[in-house]
C-alpha cells in the first residue's frame, strides 16, 4: 500500500493558505510529518483522514481514490487527531467497546479480546473502569490511540500524538507504531524532530503549507553535511552575529549561548564544524522558508 | 475594578452585531404592532396604541423575549468558560464582587436597550401616515413609558437574574435554559386558571411575567378606559407581583453569587482516575481484529448508537428535571381542573387525554428543540467529532440513532404521562379508563412526535448551529402551530406537522377524522422521510463545515448506490399521501379560506342588499322527507319537501328571492307549483331569483318543492374553530356523522338575509362596504313585521317523516305519529299540532332514552319528559328531567301554560358545545351539561341552570317572539335567563346562588371590554350576548328582588298573555317595559331608567364596619358606606350621577361555608334595602347575635366593577370607657 498526495491545495475561509501544492508519496512504514505549528499538518492529516475537503489536488491510498471513496478508506483507518475530548461520564472499556462496534468489529468475544487487548498496551488497564472524563491529557491521548488502533487499520494517522506524553509513555508508544508500522502506512505529524530521527524511514518537512524537503532523513540530511558550524558565544554578541551568519539554532547550555550556523563555504575562527543533524536541516529550511516568503 | 468590567462588558456588548440585530427584531414588533392589521394588541373600538394595548404588547413581547434574555444574561460567564479564558482572567486580582455585578449590569443594561426597541419601534409605527386615524389615539409617551418600566424592564431584570444564577450555579447553558422553562411554566399555569375569580390572587402571582396580573387588574376595563388609562404597576395586583418577582430575582442572583467560587467550573465525575505507571516491555504486539464489513452492519450499529444516545438522554439530570417539571405541571393542572369551584367534569377518558396532551405539548416541544440540539451536537460539544466522524460508519448511521433516541425519549414520556392520566382517572373514577382510548392516542402522539423529533433534528443538522437551530424550530412552532391562520396559511397541507384540528367524541369517537388523520400523518411521515434522507446527506461530518465542501459532499453522497431510490421512494409517498390530500380536500370537496367566505358574503351582499325590502310570500307550512345515511359509504342525507309560501302582503307579489346552500357537497333541486322564469341563479352566493308567470295575490300561496342533498366525499381541510353560535360555518360532514347527527334544516331561506351579512366594520371597510347597524331601529315598522329569528316566516305547520339507521332513533320537532321499519331502515313520522317558529333540526344517533311524566297539579295535560343520551352518559339525565320538573310548574305558574305535551333533550356530539331551544325539542350538547360532575355538590349545577334556560325559551322564543329590532334579544334571552335563575333561586343554596350571580356579573364585565362596535342599555340590546344573558339576568334578577318576585313574574306573565303568538307587528322590548312600569312602585321606578334604559354601575363601599357588645348581650353596630352611581356611555366613559337609590346593607353572622372574603355565608342578622342618598353613610344598627361581617350589597345584586370591598369582616370596639391617656 502507498499513499500518494498529489498537488492537495487548501485555502481557509480567513485567508489562510494551509497547503500549497503539497505532492508526497508514502510508502509502507513509519512517516515522519515534521512541521512547526501552523505548518499546514494538521490540515493534511485530516484531509487523508477524510474530514475535510481540499479544494484541489487528490490522494490515491493503493487504489482508494480517498476524496471520493471516503467509506473505503476509513475501513482501513486509524486516526488519532491532535485535540480530542471524551464523553465525560462513560468509563474507557465501555467506550472501547463503542467504537470497536462502529469500526465493525461485531464478534462479541472478539471485541471484547481486542479492547482487554487494546487497554493493556496501552496501559489503562487498570483504570478501564473509570469515567473517561477524569482522566489525564497522557491517559485521554493513550485511550486515543487505543481507538487508533483498533480494527486491523492499514493506514495510521497519528498528529501530535506524543505532545501530552511523558518520556517514558512516548518511548513505549513509539516503540508500538513501529511494530505495526512495517506492513502498514503510519503517519506521525511531530515537531519533535527526534520522534522522526528516531523511527521514520522516510520523511517530509513542511513549512507555511508546503513541502519543503522530503526523503530520507539520511538523505535530508546530506544536503547540509558539512555546512553547519557550531560556536559557544556571549548573550550579548548573538545579534552581530546573527547579522554576519546564517544562524540555524541558538540555545542555552549552562547559561551560555551555544550557536550553529550555516555556511556554504568553510569558515574558521571561533566557530567549528559540527555533525548536521536533521534539527538542523529543519530549522534551515524552515528559516530560508521564511526568508523566502519576506523576498 | 468595577467600572473596568461594566465597561468591558458594555463595549463587549455594543461592539456585538447581535445586540442590535436583537433591537432590531424587538423594534420591528412594536413597529408591526402599530402597522398592520390584526397584528397588534388593539380591536375595533381599541386602539393600536391604546395604553392596555401596548401594555399587552409589552408584556407579552418580553415574554416571547426571554430568550434573548438568556442569550444576554446567561452568556457572560459562559463565555469565560467558553473560551477558556476562565484562567486567564480569575487569575487577575479581581474580586468576585465587581467582576459580577460587572458582568451582571453591563448585560443588563445591554438587555435593557435591546427591549427599548420595542417602544422605539411602536413609536416609529404611531407615526407613520398610513396608519387608519380611527385606529389610532393620541400620541402619549407614558403610556410608552410605563409599561416599558414596569413590565419590559422589570421581567428582563428577574428573568436575567434566573438566567445570570442559573449558569452561576450549574455552569451549564442547558440549565439555562430549564430556569427559562420554568418561569415560562408558571406562566402557562397562571394564564390556565386565571379568571376563576377565587384564585385570581393566587394566580396572578404566580405568572412572573405579570400578564395575569394585569388582565386581572384590567379585567373589568371598558373600552374607554382600555383606551386612556395608564397601567398602574404601583397598585393592584401589579405590585405585588412585580415586588414579589423582583424581589425573587434579587434573591436568586444573591445567593447564587455567594455560591459561585472564581475558578474552573466544576466537572460533574466521580474522581480523577488515578494514572497508572506505564509498563516496562511492549509486551505481546499488537492484535489486529477482523472486521467484519458485511451486510446488516450497519443496523447492528444503529440499535447500538440509539441505545448510547438514548440513554444518555435519559440518564442526563437536566432531562428528568424536565420531564418532571412537565409531570408536575400536568398534575397540578389537573388539581386545579377538579379545584374549580364552577362545578367539574367527569373525567371521561378524552377529557382526561386532553388535559394530559395539552398541558404537556409545551414540554414536549420543548424537549423536542433542546434535545434534538444536544444529541446532534453530542460528539463536538465535547471534542470527539474527530475520532468519531473518521470512524467507518455509515454516514446515515448517527443520523438516524438520533432521530430514533429523540423519539424514543419521547414516545418513553408519552407513556409515562398515559400512565398519569390513568392515575388520575383511577383516583376519581377508574370506571371510566379505557385503554383502547389511551393506546390510540399514543399512535396519534407517536406519528406527531415523530414528525417533530425528525424535523429538529433535520434543523439542527441543515443550520449546523445549535442555537440557531433553536431559534429555527421556535419561529416553526411559532408559524405552524400559532400564527398560521393569521399568516394566511389555512390548509393543512401548509401546516406541516400541526395536524388537522379534530374532536374526539364519546358518541362518534373519532369519526370521520379517522381518514384525514391518517392521510395527514402519512403525508407529514413522508415529508419528514424526505427532508431526513435529505438531511442524512448533509450531514456533518469532519471540521469542514463551510457551505461549498458540504454541497460537495452532499452531491458525493447523493451518488451513493441505494440513496437516489430511497429519495425517490419518499418523495413519491409525500406526493402521493399529499395528493391524495389534496384530492380530497380541493377536489372532491370545495376548499375555501376564511378571505374567501368573507368575500363570497360581501359579494352576496354588494349583488343582493337592493332586494332587502324586497316583499316576499313567507313559509307557513313545511312538510319534509329526510333520509339519514350516518353510517353509509358514502354518509350522507337528502331532504326532500315543500314550503308552502303564502303572499301575507297586501299587493301582488312577482319575484322570489330563494337562498339555497352554496357549498358543493350539498346540492339543492328547487322547483315552483307555478310556472315562474328564473331570473337569476346565482351558486356562488346561492342566491336564485324567479319571476311568477302570473303575480300572486294577497293571501294566495304556492308550493316551493326541493330536493336537497349531501353526500360525503372524502375529508375537507376543516377551518379553525368558528365560534359557538357559528353553526352556519361548520360543514355537513361535522353534522352528518355516523352516531349523533344534528342537521339544522334544509338550508333554504326566502328573501334576502341581512343575517348573511359581514358584521365587524373593520372587515367590512376591507371589502369596501359601508359600516352597518347591528340592528333596526326599536321601533322600526319593517322590522316590528319580522320576527327576530328571521324574515322568512312567521308560525309555520310542520311535519316531517325521517328515515336513519335502524339502530338509530330520529327525531325532530313535533309529535311522533308512526314509528315503523322498512328495507331495513327505520322511519319515524313527525308532527307538530299546532304553528310552531320554524327551527327544525334533525337529529339522529344510537339513544338511550330516559322518560318521565310531569303532571300539573291543578290538572290539565301532562307533559312526557324525555331525555335521549348516550349510554357512556347517564350521569346528569335525572337533574336534567328533576330541573324540567321543577320548572315546568314554575314558569306555567308564571308565564302561563306550557304549549306542549312533551319536552324533549338530545345529547349531540361535542363539535359544538351549546344547547338550543327547538319546539318540544332541546339539542344539547355533550360537552354541555352531560357529563358534568354530579358528584360536586358544592359547585352549582350548570347542568340545572342550562336545562332550565333553554325550557324558558319553550316561553320566550316560542310563544312569545320579538320583533327583528333592538331589545328582542332580551325579550328572548334575558326572560329564558331569568326564569333559569328563578328556578335556582328556589333550588340552591344561597352560597351556590351567589356563586352563580357572581358568574352572570363576571361575564358581563368582561364582556364590556371586548365589545367591538357599542354597548347598549339592556332594553336596546342589538344581540350582544355579554347584554342579553348577563346582564340581562343581573337585571331581572335584582328587579324581582326589590319590587318582589311575585310583581315582576305577574308583569312578565301579563306581557305574555297579551302577546302570545303575536305577529306584525311583533312586540318588542318597550311593550315589556310598560308591563313592567305598571308593577314598579313609583320609589323605585328609578331602577327601570337605571337597568334597562341606561348603562348604569355603582361603586359602592363599605368603609367600616365596627360593633361593640351592649350591657344587654345585644351588639351595637355602626356601619360607614360610600356610595356612588355611575352612568357609562357606550364605550364605557363613566359620569357620576346623584345618588337616591335603594341598596341593600347587611350585617351577618360568622361564615357558614368557605367563600372568599367578600362572601357572605353566614345568618343575616340584619339585611335590608336602605335609601343611601349621600356619598357617605354612616348607619346603626342593634344585632342580637355577635356580627361577623357586613356589607353594603353583599349579595352583589347591582352592578357593580369592584365588588370587593363591599364586605368586610366586623371589627370589634371596647366600650367607650375613658382611653387610658396614652404615653
Amino acid at each position: 500500500m502507498e499513499l500518494r498526495i498529489q498537488n492537495l491545495s487548501k485555502t481557509y475561509p480567513n485567508g489562510v493558505r494551509a497547503l500549497r501544492d503539497v505532492s508526497l508519496t508514502i510508502p509502507n512504514g513509519m512517516f515522519g510529518l515534521l512541521g512547526p505549528n501552523g505548518a499546514g499538518k494538521s490540515t493534511l492529516m485530516r484531509t487523508i483522514a477524510t474530514l475535510q475537503e481540499p479544494d484541489s489536488g487528490s490522494i490515491q491510498l493503493g487504489d482508494i481514490d480517498v476524496l471520493r471513496e471516503k467509506e473505503r478508506v476509513r475501513r482501513v483507518l486509524g486516526y488519532l487527531p491532535q485535540e480530542f475530548g471524551l464523553y465525560p461520564s462513560v468509563s474507557a472499556e465501555v467506550l472501547l467497546d463503542y467504537f470497536a462496534g462502529l469500526k465493525g468489529i461485531r464478534d462479541g468475544a472478539e471485541r471484547k479480546a481486542a479492547v482487554e487487548s487494546l487497554l493493556q498496551q496501552t496501559n489503562l488497564w487498570d483504570a478501564r473502569k473509570k469515567a473517561v472524563g477524569g482522566y489525564s491529557g497522557g491517559m485521554r491521548q493513550r485511550f486515543g490511540i487505543a481507538v487508533a488502533l483498533l480494527g486491523s487499520p492499514q493506514l495510521i494517522i497519528v498528529d501530535e500524538p506524543t505532545a501530552g506524553l511523558d518520556p517514558t509513555e512516548r518511548n513505549r508508544f513509539l516503540d508500538l507504531l513501529s511494530e505495526i508500522g512495517e506492513n502498514v502506512v503510519v503517519i506521525l505529524s511531530t515537531h519533535i524532530v527526534e520522534d522522526v530521527t528516531e523511527l521514520c524511514p522516510h520523511m517530509a518537512i513542511i513549512a507555511q503549507g508546503e513541502v519543503v524537503a522530503t526523503g530520507s532523513p539520511n538523505d535530508v540530511i546530506g544536503e547540509i553535511r558539512g555546512k553547519v558550524y557550531r560556536t559557544k558565544t556571549e548573550k550579548a554578541a548573538l545579534a552581530q552575529l546573527r547579522e554576519q551568519h546564517e544562524v540555524i539554532s541558538s540555545k542555552l547550555v549552562a547559561g551560555q549561548p551555544i550557536v550553529r550556523v550555516f555556511s556554504e563555504t568553510p569558515i574558521n575562527g571561533i566557530f567549528q564544524p559540527a555533525e548536521a543533524t536533521l534539527e538542523d536541516v529543519y530549522f534551515h529550511r524552515l528559516a530560508r522558508k521564511a526568508k523566502g516568503v519576506e523576498a | 475594578m468595577f467600572t473596568h468590567i461594566f465597561k468591558f462588558e458594555l463595549r463587549y456588548r455594543f461592539t456585538q452585531p447581535s445586540t442590535y440585530l436583537y433591537f432590531g427584531v424587538f423594534a420591528l414588533f412594536g413597529f408591526l404592532s402599530q402597522t398592520v392589521d390584526d397584528f397588534g394588541f388593539g380591536s375595533a373600538k381599541v386602539h393600536v396604541n391604546a395604553p392596555d394595548a401596548l401594555a399587552e404588547l409589552h408584556t407579552i413581547a418580553s415574554i416571547l423575549g426571554m430568550f434573548v434574555t438568556a442569550a444576554v444574561l446567561g452568556t457572560p460567564i459562559y463565555r469565560d468558560d467558553k473560551d477558556g479564558m476562565t484562567g486567564l482572567v480569575y487569575t487577575t486580582p479581581l474580586s468576585k464582587p465587581s467582576y459580577l455585578a460587572g458582568r451582571f449590569l453591563g448585560s443588563l443594561l445591554a438587555i435593557w436597550f435591546v427591549i427599548t426597541g420595542l417602544s422605539v419601534g411602536a413609536l416609529l409605527g404611531m407615526l407613520m401616515p398610513w396608519v387608519e386615524a380611527s385606529k389610532l389615539g393620541p400620541v402619549q409617551p407614558l403610556a410608552l413609558l410605563v409599561p416599558l418600566l414596569g413590565a419590559a424592564w422589570t421581567n428582563a431584570w428577574f428573568a436575567g437574574c434566573i438566567f445570570f444564577a442559573a449558569y452561576l450555579v450549574f455552569r451549564s447553558p442547558l440549565v439555562v435554559y430549564l430556569g427559562g422553562v420554568v418561569l415560562f411554566v408558571c406562566y402557562q399555569v397562571a394564564m390556565n386558571f386565571i379568571s376563576r375569580i377565587s384564585s385570581d390572587h393566587l394566580f396572578s402571582l404566580l405568572d412572573p411575567f405579570g400578564l395575569a396580573a394585569k388582565r386581572i387588574d384590567t379585567n373589568y376595563w371598558t373600552i374607554a378606559e382600555r383606551n386612556t388609562r395608564l397601567i398602574n404597576y404601583l397598585g393592584g395586583e401589579l405590585v405585588q407581583n412585580r415586588l414579589l418577582w423582583c424581589g425573587v430575582g434579587l434573591g436568586v442572583l444573591l445567593a447564587s453569587c455567594a455560591y459561585f467560587r472564581l475558578g474552573l467550573p466544576r466537572v460533574r465525575q466521580k474522581k480523577q482516575a488515578a494514572d497508572t505507571a506505564p509498563l516496562a516491555a511492549a509486551g505481546a504486539g499488537l492484535r489486529r481484529s477482523p472486521q467484519d464489513f458485511s451486510r446488516g452492519l450497519s443496523w447492528w450499529q444503529l440499535r447500538r448508537l440509539t441505545r448510547v444516545q438514548f440513554l444518555n438522554v435519559v440518564n442526563a439530570w437536566p432531562f428528568r428535571a424536565l420531564a418532571l417539571l412537565g409531570v408536575v405541571f400536568v398534575l397540578f393542572n389537573a388539581y386545579w381542573t377538579y379545584q374549580d369551584p364552577r362545578g367539574i367534569q367527569m373525567p371521561v377518558t378524552y377529557l382526561i387525554l386532553n388535559l394530559v396532551n395539552d398541558n404537556f405539548t409545551l414540554f414536549f416541544l420543548i424537549i423536542t428543540t433542546i434535545y434534538a440540539g444536544e444529541l446532534v451536537w453530542r460528539e463536538r460539544d465535547v471534542r470527539l467529532q474527530l475520532v468519531f466522524d473518521a470512524l467507518p460508519y455509515a454516514t446515515w448511521l448517527p443520523f438516524v440513532s438520533k432521530v430514533l433516541a429523540l423519539l424514543g425519549v419521547q414516545l418513553l414520556l408519552s407513556l409515562v404521562l398515559s400512565l398519569v392520566g390513568v392515575g388520575i382517572q383511577l383516583y376519581r373514577a377508574p370506571e371510566l379508563v379505557e385503554p383502547l382510548l389511551y393506546l390510540k392516542n399514543f399512535v396519534l402522539q407517536a406519528a406527531n412526535l415523530a414528525v417533530l423529533s425528525t424535523l429538529a433534528v433535520v434543523v439542527q443538522t441543515a443550520v449546523n448551529h445549535k442555537y440557531v437551530g433553536h431559534a429555527v424550530m421556535m419561529l416553526y412552532y411559532g408559524v405552524v402551530f400559532l400564527l398560521a391562520d393569521a399568516l394566511g396559511l389555512h390548509h393543512v397541507l401548509l401546516k406541516f406537522g400541526a395536524g388537522i384540528t379534530y374532536t374526539y367524541s364519546d358518541m362518534n369517537g373519532y369519526g370521520h377524522m379517522v381518514a384525514p388523520l391518517l392521510a395527514l400523518n402519512l403525508y407529514y411521515l413522508a415529508g419528514v422521510l424526505l427532508l431526513a434522507l435529505l438531511a442524512s446527506l448533509l450531514w456533518v461530518r469532519g471540521n469542514d463545515t463551510r457551505l461549498g465542501s458540504r454541497a460537495r459532499l452532499f452531491g458525493q453522497r447523493l451518488r451513493t448506490p441505494g440513496v437516489r431510490p430511497a429519495l425517490a421512494g419518499a418523495l413519491l409517498v409525500l406526493l402521493t399521501a399529499g395528493g391524495w390530500v389534496f384530492y380530497n380536500t380541493n377536489i372532491l370537496n370545495e376548499y375555501l379560506t376564511p378571505k374567501d367566505l368573507e368575500a363570497r358574503q360581501a359579494a352576496t351582499e354588494r349583488q343582493y342588499k337592493r332586494y332587502e325590502r324586497l316583499l316576499q310570500p313567507k313559509i307557513v307550512a313545511i312538510d319534509l322527507a329526510a333520509d339519514l345515511f350516518p353510517t353509509a359509504s358514502p354518509r350522507g342525507y337528502r331532504m326532500r319537501g315543500t314550503f308552502t309560501l303564502r303572499n301575507k302582503e297586501a299587493r301582488p307579489l312577482d319575484t322570489l328571492l330563494i337562498n339555497y346552500d352554496p357549498s358543493r357537497s350539498v346540492t339543492s333541486r328547487l322547483s315552483l307549483s307555478r310556472p315562474a322564469r328564473v331570473l337569476r341563479d346565482d351558486p356562488g352566493s346561492g342566491v336564485r331569483l324567479y319571476r311568477l308567470k302570473q303575480p300572486l295575490q294577497p293571501n294566495d300561496s304556492l308550493d316551493l318543492r326541493f330536493e336537497v342533498g349531501y353526500r360525503a366525499s372524502g375529508f375537507t381541510s376543516r377551518l379553525k374553530g368558528t365560534g359557538v353560535f357559528d353553526w352556519a360555518n361548520i360543514s355537513p360532514e361535522d353534522r352528518l356523522t355516523a352516531n349523533g347527527t344534528f342537521l339544522s334544516d334544509a338550508g333554504l331561506r326566502i328573501g334576502y338575509q341581512v343575517a348573511g351579512e359581514l358584521e365587524d366594520d373593520d372587515v367590512r371597510r376591507r371589502y369596501g362596504l359601508k359600516p352597518k347597524d347591528r340592528a333596526l331601529r326599536l321601533n322600526d315598522p319593517r322590522g316590528r313585521r319580522i320576527a327576530d329569528f328571521g324574515p322568512d316566516a312567521d308560525y309555520v305547520r310542520y311535519q316531517a317523516t325521517v328515515s336513519t339507521d335502524a339502530d338509530q332513533i330520529a327525531v325532530t320537532p313535533g309529535y311522533l305519529q308512526r314509528e315503523w321499519t322498512q328495507n331495513g331502515r327505520r322511519y319515524f313520522q313527525y308532527q307538530m299540532d299546532q304553528p310552531m317558529m320554524p327551527m327544525t333540526g334533525i337529529l339522529s344517533a344510537r339513544y338511550q332514552v330516559h322518560r318521565e311524566t310531569w303532571q300539573p297539579r291543578g290538572g290539565g295535560q301532562p307533559v312526557a319528559i324525555e331525555i335521549y343520551y348516550d349510554p357512556h352518559h347517564p350521569y346528569n339525565v335525572r337533574r336534567m328531567a328533576q330541573a324540567l320538573r321543577d320548572a315546568l310548574p314554575y314558569y306555567s305558574a308564571a308565564f302561563g301554560p306550557y304549549q306542549y305535551r312533551q319536552i324533549r333533550i338530545l345529547e349531540f356530539p361535542r363539535y359544538k358545545s351549546f344547547a338550543q331551544s327547538q319546539p318540544n325539542t332541546v339539542p344539547f350538547s355533550e360537552a354541555a351539561g352531560f357529563i358534568d360532575d354530579p358528584r360536586d355538590t358544592n359547585a352549582p349545577d350548570y347542568t340545572y341552570f342550562i336545562t332550565n334556560h333553554e325550557l324558558g325559551h319553550q316561553w320566550w322564543g316560542h310563544q312569545l317572539v320579538g320583533a327583528n329590532v333592538q331589545g328582542s334579544s332580551m325579550l328572548i334571552e334575558s326572560l329564558a335567563e331569568y326564569s333559569a335563575l328563578m328556578t335556582c333561586k328556589h333550588r340552591f343554596t344561597p352560597a351556590q346562588m351567589q356563586q352563580v350571580m357572581r358568574r352572570e356579573l363576571d361575564q358581563y364585565l368582561r364582556g364590556r371590554r371586548q365589545e367591538r362596535k357599542k354597548e347598549m342599555p339592556l332594553m336596546l340590546v342589538e344581540s350582544q350576548p355579554y347584554i342579553h344573558y348577563y346582564k340581562g339576568g343581573m337585571v331581572f334578577y335584582a328587579l324581582q328582588d326589590f319590587i318582589g318576585e311575585q310583581k315582576l313574574n305577574k308583569a312578565l306573565g301579563d306581557f305574555a298573555a297579551a302577546n302570545r303568538y303575536k305577529t306584525n307587528p311583533y312586540p318588542n322590548s318597550a311593550d315589556l317595559m310598560a308591563y313592567i312600569r305598571r308593577e314598579t312602585p313609583d320609589s323605585l321606578r328609578y331602577l327601570i331608567r337605571d337597568m334597562f334604559e341606561t348603562i348604569t354601575l355603582y361603586k359602592n363601599e363599605l368603609k367600616t364596619a365596627t360593633y361593640t357588645a351592649r350591657p344587654d348581650g345585644k351588639f351595637d353596630v355602626a356601619l360607614t358606606i360610600k356610595a356612588e352611581k355611575l352612568r357609562a356611555d357606550s364605550l364605557g366613559n363613566e359620569t357620576s350621577t346623584p345618588v337616591a337609590d335603594y341598596v341593600e346593607v347587611g350585617v351577618f353572622g360568622a361564615d357558614q361555608s368557605p367563600g372568599e372574603a367578600w362572601d357572605v355565608r353566614g345568618k343575616a342578622l340584619v339585611l335590608r334595602k336602605i335609601k343611601l342618598t349621600q356619598p357617605e353613610t354612616t348607619l346603626h344598627f342593634v344585632v342580637a347575635d355577635k356580627p361577623a361581617k357586613a356589607g353594603v350589597d353583599p349579595y352583589q345584586k347591582l352592578i357593580e366593577r369592584y365588588y370587593v370591598d363591599n364586605v368586610k369582616p366586623m371589627q370589634e370596639e371596647k366600650p367607650a370607657a375613658k382611653p387610658v391617656a396614652a404615653r
